[in-house]
């Protein structure tokens, strides 16, 4: 069981590893930081050290994100849809596990990724001697958090959807457009004198707030979130905060491996 | 002896999509596979070989029927194939491994460790030795089917579930894959191939079933299918005047006639023979093949299908016949058990 559960974490760490594609990309994402890093260098004020940390972040993270979501695709695209998994399933090998190593790999070298930059900015800040932001470890714990659940729903509609596809609807009909289009169209319906149109935008506006609602979303507390990724400082409610961010990513984690296993299991492997 | 597969009426449907009409791969397949068997699954192509082996081993779920692998119902994943292994028609691989890493991968999903010399001996079984830090996609078809080959028998599987595995071998390694088959066949190993080579399937399958169009055409131990039907003489002799008609003439020259008889015909032939002057050269018994016998059963199956649709009646009516009968004709010398051991 453990030992199985390893070696599938393994050969997907190896398949991250060695994918060319993967490997130009994260070339590529870590050199696209220093472009912000620069403009940064020009000023030494202590405050914009610290902006400077929370600009690395905040485009480090997207970044991070980005392409562990790509790296889930390719990855089910290789073994999923390319048809490897009946060389896998014809040994007693559950879909279970299977899924588990898969996210736990992603995952893994995620958090590493996370933990990476979470190191440089520490060192970073203590070059400069600004004094230790106290929630700077929770702004990371969150990150990874929210990559834990986005990459669990990739895996569990890559089991249907191509992975392509649901790589698509991440980046273009995630949670957030949905919700900016919401509020765009509130703002048009406002400004809009006719009544048809202003129906027309009211209800394309409801309609992207239902969508909102319903899609899942990859942070829990986004009032707590930003606040917290302003001040990156921890108050009263901190603690209890990052309590209900843990137990919704888990609670997701769960479900999605779940159902993508039984889903997994039900198909047909040929 | 105990049944390791049993199969009643298995369907298999394709469901068709906008663009493509429903297939219905396997029309209702019966049989079983004993212990010990090296059982050869024969057809044309598109018969629906593959499509059943995927259906033994719980890879696609049939639309009807019952498929029983060691007395359960085969799941993906499960317990049960920790002594059950599948050589797939085509070998997917993680193509970003080593050959030894693939190996070593595949032997860590069981639950019974393999031991490293386990996985050293099989890729020395193969000849795979020399290749094994090489990558998978450097690797040659012929290679990747070794690897294949090696990976479905670490696991010393007491079934083996084999679709086409010679398939881009060469020559030396069919030989060699043979005989690991027979000494693991003689071990207790139960196997279960798919093959279109049938002069291999002839020398070492035990039984056979011939499938068309997904239905179980021919059945049999391989002996019996062999010895019924038209086995005949290979006859080298002087021209001699009026030969029995039964007496097919293939080759005509100023001195020597070369034909074939039915088995049955061979005395009174040699009595007519010489009582008119012939002189007999060569006699030589022809069993039949595995081929003749192959060509000729999915010839009929034809015929039947297009007699059918000129009737009007629908193409998947059931063949006559389906399992050998005891032999008609005497039995005949060189029965494949001395060849499997
Ligand atoms: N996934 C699928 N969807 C639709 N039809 C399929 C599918 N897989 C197989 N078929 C059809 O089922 C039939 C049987 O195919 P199968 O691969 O089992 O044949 P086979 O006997 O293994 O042939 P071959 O000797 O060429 O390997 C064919 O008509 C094929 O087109
Ligand atoms: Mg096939």
């Amino acid at each position: 069981m453990k030992k199985r559960f390893l070696s599938n974490v393994k050969l997907q760490i190896l398949f991250l590893v060695r994918n060319r594609l993967l490997l130009v990309l994260a070339f590529f994402f870590s050199v696209m930081p220093l472009f912000f890093i620069i403009p940064f260098f020009l000023f030494t004020s202590a405050n914009l050290d610290f902006d400077f940390v929370r600009t690395l972040v905040e485009v480090a993270d997207g970044l991070i994100f980005l392409i562990l979501l790509i790296a889930a695709a390719m990855s089910l695209d290789h073994h999923k849809r390319q048809r490897l998994l009946k060389m896998v399933f014809t040994r007693p090998c559950s879909a279970e596990n299977y899924l588990a190593a898969n996210l736990a790999a992603l995952l893994f070298v995620g958090s590493l990724a996370y933990l990476l930059l979470f190191a440089g900015g520490c060192a970073f800040l203590f070059w400069k001697g600004v004094p230790f932001p106290t929630a700077f470890p929770v702004v990371i714990l969150n990150k990874i958090f929210s990559l834990a659940i986005a990459l669990s729903w990739v895996l569990l509609l890559g089991t249907f959807i191509h992975p392509a596809l649901v790589l698509m609807a991440f980046l273009f009909l995630n949670e957030q457009s949905f919700y900016q289009l919401a509020v765009v169209a509130k703002g048009v319906a406002q400004t809009l004198a006719h009544p048809w149109g202003k129906l027309a935008a009211r209800t394309v506006s409801a309609i992207s707030h239902a969508i909102y609602v319903i899609l899942p979303s990859f942070v829990p507390l986004r009032r707590f979130q930003e606040t917290l990724e302003r001040t990156y400082r921890w108050e009263d409610g901190t603690g209890a905060a990052l309590l209900y961010i843990f137990a919704y990513t888990l609670a997701t984690v769960i479900f999605c491996h779940r159902t993508a296993s039984a889903i997994l299991r039900r198909q047909e492997h040929s | 002896m105990t049944a390791v597969l049993e199969v009643e009426g298995l369907r298999k449907r394709f469901r068709g999509t906008l663009f493509r009409r429903s297939v219905e791969a396997l029309k209702g397949v019966d049989f079983c596979v004993r212990r010990g068997d090296i059982f050869g699954l024969l057809g044309p192509n598109g018969a629906g070989k593959s499509t059943a082996m995927y259906c033994f081993l719980g890879l696609l779920r049939p639309t009807a029927g019952s498929v029983r692998l060691n007395g359960e119902r085969p799941e993906i994943g499960s317990a049960l194939f920790e002594k059950v292994a599948y050589l797939p028609e085509e070998p997917h691989y993680p193509l970003y491994l080593t050959v030894e890493e693939a190996l070593r991968y595949y032997a860590s999903l069981y639950d019974t460790p393999i031991p490293p010399h386990r996985l050293e001996a099989a890729l020395e079984e193969v000849g795979m030795a020399k290749w094994r830090k090489m990558r998978l996609t450097k690797c040659s078809k012929g290679m990747k089917q070794k690897l294949g080959i090696a990976a479905s028998l670490i696991n010393d599987p007491e079934v083996l579930f084999l679709d086409e595995p010679t398939r881009g071998l060469d020559p030396v390694i069919v030989k060699e894959f043979r005989d690991i088959l027979l000494k693991r066949n003689r071990r207790g190993t139960t196997v279960i191939l798919n093959s279109h080579v049938l002069s291999e399937v002839e020398m070492i399958c035990n039984r056979v079933a011939i499938l068309n169009k997904g239905e179980v055409i021919l059945d049999g131990e391989l002996e019996e299918i062999l010895r019924v039907g038209s086995n005949c003489y290979e006859i080298r002799c002087s021209p001699f005047t009026d030969p029995p008609p039964s007496f097919t003439v293939l080759q005509k020259t100023e001195t020597e006639w070369k034909g074939e008889l039915p088995a049955g015909e061979i005395e009174e032939f040699i009595h007519t023979l010489t009582a008119r002057g012939g002189t007999l050269f060569e006699c030589r018994f022809r069993k039949r093949t595995l081929e003749e016998v192959f060509v000729e059963r999915v010839r009929e199956g034809e015929e039947k299908t297009e007699e059918n649709a000129v009737l009007g009646t629908s193409a998947g009516a059931p063949f006559a016949s389906g399992t050998v009968d005891e032999g008609e004709e005497p039995a005949v010398g060189g029965s494949n058990e001395e060849e499997r051991g």
